[in-house]
């Protein structure tokens, strides 16, 4: 090989280097968009997440569930209606129909 | 040409590119060494930017792990006065809308940011939108939203930058706000919001959660019966308080205030936490612990006979009404009819002791629960006493508590005679809690056990044993005790083989007339009753 050739394959080789760099470049800065994209949209799920468990706050509420139930005919329970059997009941004497 | 000719062309060619090539040389040295700091900084500024993230805020849970506040976001409306497109028509908008805005905005014409509108109802957002004014921009800002009302007093509130002001918000800023991170951004004009480098310049701290003793469902079963009960007797205010009497954990803590829209303390007094930041004197209700500590010190026993002397008695110079009509009577039936009399002579038994055994029960001291604005209320040395206080103190006058102190000293009660911490939060864990000390012994327990069933009879629930103790009492009014300003309490404990509660509940009702006149028995030992019977109930389905 002659000097000459050596050289023209050194600056093909750098030359090859550089253009190899700047596609490695690239693609990082499309990665980092991409990655950046993503965050987005998970931010953008996490406020659209928020956003339902306080529908589902404002659903589970027990004044509107209160509300929502005695339009349907509920009614509230009366706790004397109930008996409940434990040892104390049993030296009470309640007598359980 | 000739070769000589061309050489002369071509050298002023080459010395034109020399030239050239200094002007350039000397462009660059000037650019990039002499003026070097000055560009460096303009191209910083172009597209190097320093963003500070602000982490989301941690939720409050109650101990079942429900959410009791939910971050969300609001719209907020700003300018830029150094870079208005539309300058007339913002301007004249802004004095005719907001005139302290546009005044600010006069004031300093050349700053970067201004507020319009914070904290805007999106339909607010629409109508500003609609004017089509071109400065007027937009963004979001984080907020809580704060699902539960019921839990609005425990809980507390955020300020308009989102900072905890009040309640659990405030004692756990640090925790919940976190700590804001602060990045480096490189980007270029065309990207929009993208960057190509991110460089961390200080870490952020995520905000973390907070899980109170509280029960969601307890809590609004307390809250409503009392709403129930403060709107039927027209009171002024009330308070319930439901707890664990062997962890200490507070499982419900619910008041309610009548709004007083005539004064701006009245908006103060609907979020304030009153059963940890008023102190009340509780009446009859005290005589439970006066009972407890003569049965400790072997004073009395429940059989004992004690002479009430009818309806009233000069006792030690002291004038003393009974509540009710007494003579003769067991002690056990002294408790039951809650005479005055009968308690004042235990009162002089004990002497000094009394306020021994009070403070041992955790009175004129904070719970130690760390809530923003709990009070200490007032329990008197002996060395400041008269000679009337121990038997005034016996039945719970010149001896004023909060609430929780009172339901802290029916936990140690209903516990067997063991010393507990009242807690409000599971996570953070609480600091180091003291192990249980026994602070009276299982006879003189059984025996305020026996009284207290005696009198809780009156409140029977299948399958659980009630006890308890009512109280009613004159309030201080414009410094004198009031005739029409009553507090009625109760304080009860529900058991069975492996449970345990305590509920204590207050009613204050105010401008009273004597036709009118009530008893705690008709007011707060019914609230009492209902909470308890359905607090059973809810508790057994869990």
């Amino acid at each position: 090989m002659t000097g000459k050739q050596f050289i023209s394959g050194l600056f093909g080789l750098v030359l090859c280097f550089l253009f190899i760099k700047i596609y490695q470049h690239n693609r990082l800065i499309q990665a980092e968009y991409e990655f950046q994209r993503i965050e987005r949209q998970c931010d953008q799920l996490i406020k659209l997440c928020n956003k339902e468990q306080i529908r589902l706050a404002k659903l589970k509420d027990p004044t509107v569930l209160k509300k929502r139930a005695e339009v349907l005919g509920f009614i509230p329970l009366d706790p004397q209606q109930l008996v409940f059997i434990t040892h104390t009941t049993a030296d009470q004497g309640v007598a359980i129909a | 040409m000739t070769q000589k000719d061309f050489n002369g062309r071509l050298s002023i060619i080459f010395l034109f590119f020399l030239v050239l090539f200094f002007c350039v040389l000397i462009r660059l040295y000037l650019l990039q060494v002499l003026d070097q700091q000055f560009y460096l900084q303009l191209g910083t500024e172009q597209y190097g930017t320093e963003v500070i993230m602000q982490p989301a805020r941690g939720l409050i849970y109650d101990r079942k792990k429900i959410a009791v506040v939910h971050n969300t976001e609001v719209n907020s409306a700003f300018v830029v006065p150094n870079q208005l497109q539309e300058a007339d028509a913002l301007k004249s908008w802004l004095a005719c809308s907001y005139p302290s805005v546009f005044e600010r905005m006069m004031e300093n014409q050349k700053s970067k940011f201004l507020w319009v509108d914070r904290s805007v109802s999106d339909e607010s957002i629409d109508t500003l939108a609609g004017l089509g004014l071109a400065d007027l921009l937009y963004l979001k800002e984080p907020q809580r939203y704060y699902p539960l009302a019921c839990m609005a007093p425990i809980i507390g509130f955020t300020n308009i930058d989102n900072v905890g002001i009040a309640g659990v918000e405030l004692l756990f800023q640090g925790r919940l706000g976190g700590k804001s991170a602060t990045f480096k951004l490189n980007r270029d004009a065309h990207s929009g919001g993208f960057y190509f480098t991110k460089e961390l310049v200080h870490k952020g701290i995520a905000g973390k959660p907070v899980v109170l003793t509280l029960d969601t469902q307890l809590q609004f079963l307390a809250h409503e019966e009392l709403e129930k009960t403060v709107q039927e007797f027209g009171a002024k205010k009330g308070a319930v308080i439901i707890l664990d009497p062997y962890t200490g954990e507070i499982l419900a803590m619910a008041s309610v205030e009548t709004p007083d829209s005539s004064t701006s303390e009245g908006m103060v007094d609907s979020i304030k936490n009153q059963p940890i930041t008023d102190c009340y004197e509780f009446g009859s209700v005290m005589k439970a612990f006066t009972a407890l500590a003569a049965l400790e010190e072997g004073l009395v026993t429940n059989d004992e006979l004690i002479d009430c002397h009818g309806d009233t008695y000069v006792l030690q110079g002291l004038r003393v009404t009974n509540p009710f009509h007494a003579e003769v009577l067991p002690f056990i039936e002294v408790m039951k009819k809650s005479a005055n009399i009968g308690l004042a002579q235990i009162a002089l038994r004990l002497g000094p002791k009394l306020y021994d055994h009070l403070a041992k029960l955790g009175f004129g001291k904070v719970t130690g629960i760390a809530f923003p604005g709990e009070r200490a209320g007032y329990l008197g040395k002996p060395t400041q006493w008269c000679r009337f206080t121990p038997m005034v103190m016996s039945f719970g006058y010149e001896i004023s508590a909060t609430l929780l102190q009172l339901a802290h000293a029916f936990a140690i009660v209903s516990n067997g005679g063991f010393s507990i911490e009242p807690q409000l939060y599971l996570v953070p864990k609480p600091k180091r809690i003291k192990q249980p000390v026994r602070l009276y012994k299982p006879k003189a327990i059984a025996a305020i056990k026996e009284i207290l069933e005696h009198i809780g009879s009156k409140y029977p629930i299948s399958g659980y044993t009630v006890l308890g103790k009512t109280g009613t009492a004159r309030c201080v009014k414009d410094g004198r005790y009031s005739t029409t300003d009553h507090i009625y309490t109760f304080g009860g404990l529900i058991e069975s083989e492996k449970y345990h509660r305590v509920i204590v509940t207050s009613i204050t009702c105010t401008n009273e007339t004597n036709k009118a006149r009530r008893w705690a028995s008709q007011v707060s030992a019914p609230l009492f009753h209902t909470i308890a019977q359905k607090m059973v109930l809810i508790e057994r389905n869990h």
